[in-house]
């Protein structure tokens, strides 16, 4: 099983069983740059993403 | 990770204030902090009339949701840009900003700026070279333009604008990087009035991105997600990226970088450059009269009289 992480463009799946940021550092993506979401509750880095979660990503970066 | 306040689950990490906060105690944080940057940079009081530049993103609407729960007179003012590349994105963020002055009782003024000038950003954009492609530099201006006129016409006391720290950090890189003096003269979060332009504040300078689209999150305030079509790619996107690299390596870096540069034009190291941008406006326009460095039409009457 594995995690499954949303943006607006894609679905990336990911092993869970670790912290949000260690899932962010494997994928190359900045902390900065997203907020994390599961069940409607934002997460920190330090939270645990299980097997079979599905974290929404929302992108902060604007540049309008 | 427990909020630094209260104890409960945080919701929120701000490794560059050493804070972890839950719910309420963010969106109350970003209150106060909102408050403290008015009085600290002297801004704005509560008698003041303010007119709040509204996009219908993430960072508009969550400066007008704080300024008005702290009960400051705010109208906003939306500019319909035209702006579609088959993603609807002027219109439905135009729909969001009526959404949310609707459900708290504001009052918005919308600006069709096709219905008023004949053309479309995007249009107008066509006409020049360089706007070809990516028409942002037309969009900054016009902005610019009619946000002013507006608060003139409707003799508001202060311009706001909800440019938050990386706005302004990637701003700044860019200044520093090209040298930009005049530019860098003139990125204070506070723009007192001179003859004919009206006072413009940032409020929201000391915030980072991640924290207004928090406050819009947690607060329920539907926005636009989608950023500008042609923002994609940009020059300002890139800079934010490259930046946000170094902060999550170093955690506080952007915010320490923009502190560095207000403490610079605090101590006068900008202080050429402000007085030749300003020396630069003495002209007036010979179509509407506003301030400009030209001879005859300001760069506003040119691109939209000259079709």
């Amino acid at each position: 099983m594995t995690a499954i992480l949303k943006t607006r463009e894609k679905e990336i799946s990911v092993r869970g069983d670790r912290p949000l940021y260690r899932i962010l550092e494997d994928l190359q993506l900045s902390q900065q740059a997203y907020l994390a979401v599961r069940e409607g509750i934002l997460l920190t880095g330090d939270d645990r993403v299980q097997d079979e979660d599905v974290i929404e990503l929302i992108s902060v970066v604007s540049g309008g | 990770m427990k909020c630094t306040k209260c104890g409960k689950k945080a919701v929120v990490q701000l490794k560059h204030h050493n804070l972890a906060l839950c719910e309420d105690h963010f969106s109350e944080w970003m209150c106060t902090q909102t408050e403290r940057a008015i009085h600290h940079f002297k801004m704005f009081s509560k008698e003041d009339r303010l007119l709040v530049a509204v996009s219908g993103g993430k960072d508009s609407l969550s400066l007008w949701d704080i300024l008005w729960k702290m009960e400051y007179q705010t109208e906003g003012l939306y500019l319909n840009l035209g702006i579609d590349k088959g993603t609807a994105y002027s219109k439905t963020s135009g729909e969001l900003a009526k959404q949310f002055a609707d459900q708290r009782g504001l009052k918005l003024t919308s600006i069709d700026i096709k219905a008023d000038y004949g053309e479309t950003i995007p249009e107008m954009g066509m006409r020049t070279r360089r706007g070809r492609q990516k028409p942002c530099s037309q969009c900054g201006l016009v902005k610019r333009y009619l946000l002013n006129q507006k608060a003139m016409e409707g003799k508001f006391d202060v311009i706001l604008t909800a440019h938050n720290l990386d706005d302004e950090a990637a701003f700044l890189f860019s200044n520093l990087t090209h040298w930009n003096m005049p530019y860098l003269g003139r990125q204070y979060p506070l723009l007192p009035a001179t003859t004919g332009f009206a006072r413009k504040a940032k409020p929201f300078c000391l915030f980072y991105e991640r924290e207004t689209t928090a406050y819009a999150f947690l607060n329920k305030i539907e926005y636009e997600h989608a950023e500008c079509p042609y923002a994609k790619g940009s020059k300002q996107t890139k800079n934010k990226n490259y930046l946000n690299i170094v902060e999550d390596d170093q955690p506080g870096f952007k915010t320490q970088f923009y502190l560095g540069y207000l403490r610079a034009i605090k101590t006068g190291a900008f202080s050429q450059a402000q007085e030749s941008a300003e020396a630069l406006e003495k002209k007036r326009c010979s179509n509407c009269g506003q301030p400009t460095t030209s001879d005859g039409l300001c760069t506003f009457c040119r691109l939209v009289l000259k079709k």
